[in-house]
């Protein structure tokens, strides 16, 4: 059975692919950069470049999010197993769904069913809106205003649908601190979809191009890696300790004491977060008093620093965190083996 | 393989240990036994237990003699040598590339304004993700070999486990082709200034 997370970023790849069309296209067929078609160029190709690169990396995800799932629930099956055996003796083997942490990452395909239909209609409504606009203003105005508010509210309720399916799976086997750090990027996504709200509110959408299409799945893309990242990293956690509780409570190994893991370890991990620590300040800084200083800090400026400051610095937390795991259950293994 | 005996490792004749009959002192070779059962001296025909220390191939590796046969891991060298190559590269070119951004900011400039300190502030990034990829694909390594030994020292499982069926090919092609392109796209990039065909 394969699990829905994973089907999920294999749809990713295919919308990366898709915006990469969508970009590439604009610029050859209806921008005029170039005026007239001029031929092929080696740089024509970048775009494309980049569509292949996320495809890619979508697919890898893909595969390494559906095999850790696996590995999850083998080993939380395992562990389950070895627990009922030390209580009971001969309990009977836990079902392939009782054990904690492997329930399968529940994502519901209705409210992105009705995403893609009202997104479908909200295409074709801005067509007509375009082809009316040259002599019907106050018609195109308004439903303009209809198309800004409705994208952006299907926009934010599939989202939150998403968000909320991802905070489902974040409530079982893991520990408060993992569970609250998984989190982050899913109230990224939801702020950054709100704040998309706010100002298709404020400032209005964008007219509609090719390129507004392509950065909304850019958009949605962004939200669903968002969505992946938050529950890989606790499906490692999950493995984690899913092994370490399966050769504790295994009768058949024993309980053997863990040598406490070396300093170097954790210094790996936690200095990068102290140097995290300080390039966030930094960014600070430099946003309110450089950029945000001479361009000016309006509502749209200040509103929308949480979200880059988060995307600038996150993944490099979330990479000592996936760290921190593999170092411990690395060493919760060699650390058996030196004390046999 | 499943159902084998653990010295029916794929390691083979590697894995092979010499054990020397107490009683009459002939050397037994390509033992293979469970742990801590007897074997039968061809040679006399007594039955006795290998000593510890008198498999020379384990006692070089450090181990004892319930490691004979003991099944390893798959290593993952697809992961690490690849995952070594770029944090040599990350160790080696950060530095470099510290000392070029210094060198330029001295030239230009007299002092260092606080963007460029930031900026310099996230180039050891680049070697560190190299040193994590490092230890990443270690980990994996030792989990798999940590793993697939205290599982055949509980008795869980009788010998190394089975290879993968099917080819590698789906897993490793994406970020291959990824990796190909990428020389492709900066020799593109570069190529920017070249004038466009009227």
């Amino acid at each position: 059975m394969t699990p829905r997370c994973s089907l999920l970023l294999a749809g990713v790849g295919l919308l990366a692919a898709a915006a990469t069309i969508v970009f590439w296209i604009s610029t050859f067929r209806w921008s005029g950069r170039y005026g007239r078609y001029s031929g092929w160029l080696p740089q024509d190709l970048i775009p494309l470049f980049f569509g292949v690169a996320l495809v890619a990396v979508s697919y890898s995800a893909y595969l390494l999010g559906r095999g850790w799932d696996r590995a999850v629930a083998w080993w939380s099956l395992a562990a389950a197993n070895a627990e009922a055996k030390a209580r009971a003796g001969e309990a009977a083997p836990a079902q392939p769904d009782a054990g904690p942490g492997q329930k399968e990452f529940r994502f519901s395909w209705r409210p992105c069913c009705l995403f893609t239909v009202f997104f479908i209609l909200w295409i074709v409504l801005a067509r007509e809106v375009e082809s009316y606009g040259s002599y019907r203003d106050i018609y195109v105005a308004a439903a303009r205003g209809v198309m800004w508010v409705t994208g952006a509210l299907l926009l934010s309720v599939a989202t939150l649908f998403l968000m909320r399916s991802v905070g489902q799976e974040l409530k079982t086997g893991l520990t408060p601190g993992m569970r609250r750090f998984c989190r982050v990027p899913m109230f990224w996504t939801v702020y950054g979809v709100l704040w998309l709200l706010v100002m298709c509110l404020i400032e209005g959408w964008p007219c509609w191009e090719w390129e507004t299409l392509g950065g909304l799945l850019m958009c949605v893309a962004g939200g669903v890696y968002a969505a992946w990242v938050a529950v890989f990293l606790a499906q490692v956690s999950r493995w984690r300790n899913a092994q370490e509780r399966f050769w504790r409570v295994s009768q058949a190994d024993g309980a053997r004491a863990q040598a406490p893991q070396p300093a170097w370890q954790h210094w790996l991990v936690g200095g990068v977060m102290w140097l995290v620590l300080i390039q966030a300040c930094l960014f600070s800084c430099i946003m309110f008093s450089s950029v945000y200083g001479r361009l000016g800090v309006g509502f749209s400026e200040l509103t929308s620093f949480p979200l880059l400051l988060v995307m600038a610095h996150y993944p490099t937390l979330w990479m000592a965190m996936l760290l921190r795991e593999m170092l411990a259950v690395g060493w919760f293994y060699k650390s058996r083996e030196e004390t046999e | 393989m499943p159902g084998s005996a653990p010295g029916d490792s794929p390691a083979g004749d590697e894995d092979a240990a010499t054990a020397t009959c107490p009683a009459c002192g002939a050397v037994l070779r390509n033992v293979r036994v469970e742990p801590g059962a007897r074997v039968r001296c061809l040679n006399c025909g007594k039955r006795f237990a290998p000593e510890h220390g008198q498999d020379a191939r384990a006692t070089d590796h450090g181990r004892d003699a319930h490691a004979t046969g003991a099944p390893r891991g798959a290593g993952y060298w697809l992961l690490r040598i690849p995952a070594a190559i770029v944090c040599a590269a990350g160790l080696v070119g950060t530095p470099l590339l510290m000392f070029t951004f210094i060198g330029a900011l001295a030239v230009f400039r007299r002092g260092i304004r606080i963007e460029e300190f930031a900026g310099l502030l996230y180039m050891p990034l680049l070697a560190w993700q190299g040193v994590v990829l490092v230890f990443l694909t270690a980990s994996l390594a030792r989990v798999d070999a940590g793993g697939v030994l205290a599982a055949w020292r509980a008795g869980i499982i009788k010998g190394s486990l089975p290879a993968m069926p099917g080819s590698s090919l789906p897993y490793i092609a994406p970020l291959a082709v990824t990796g190909g392109l990428l020389p492709v796209v900066v020799i593109c990039v570069s190529e920017n200034d070249l004038p466009r065909p009227a």
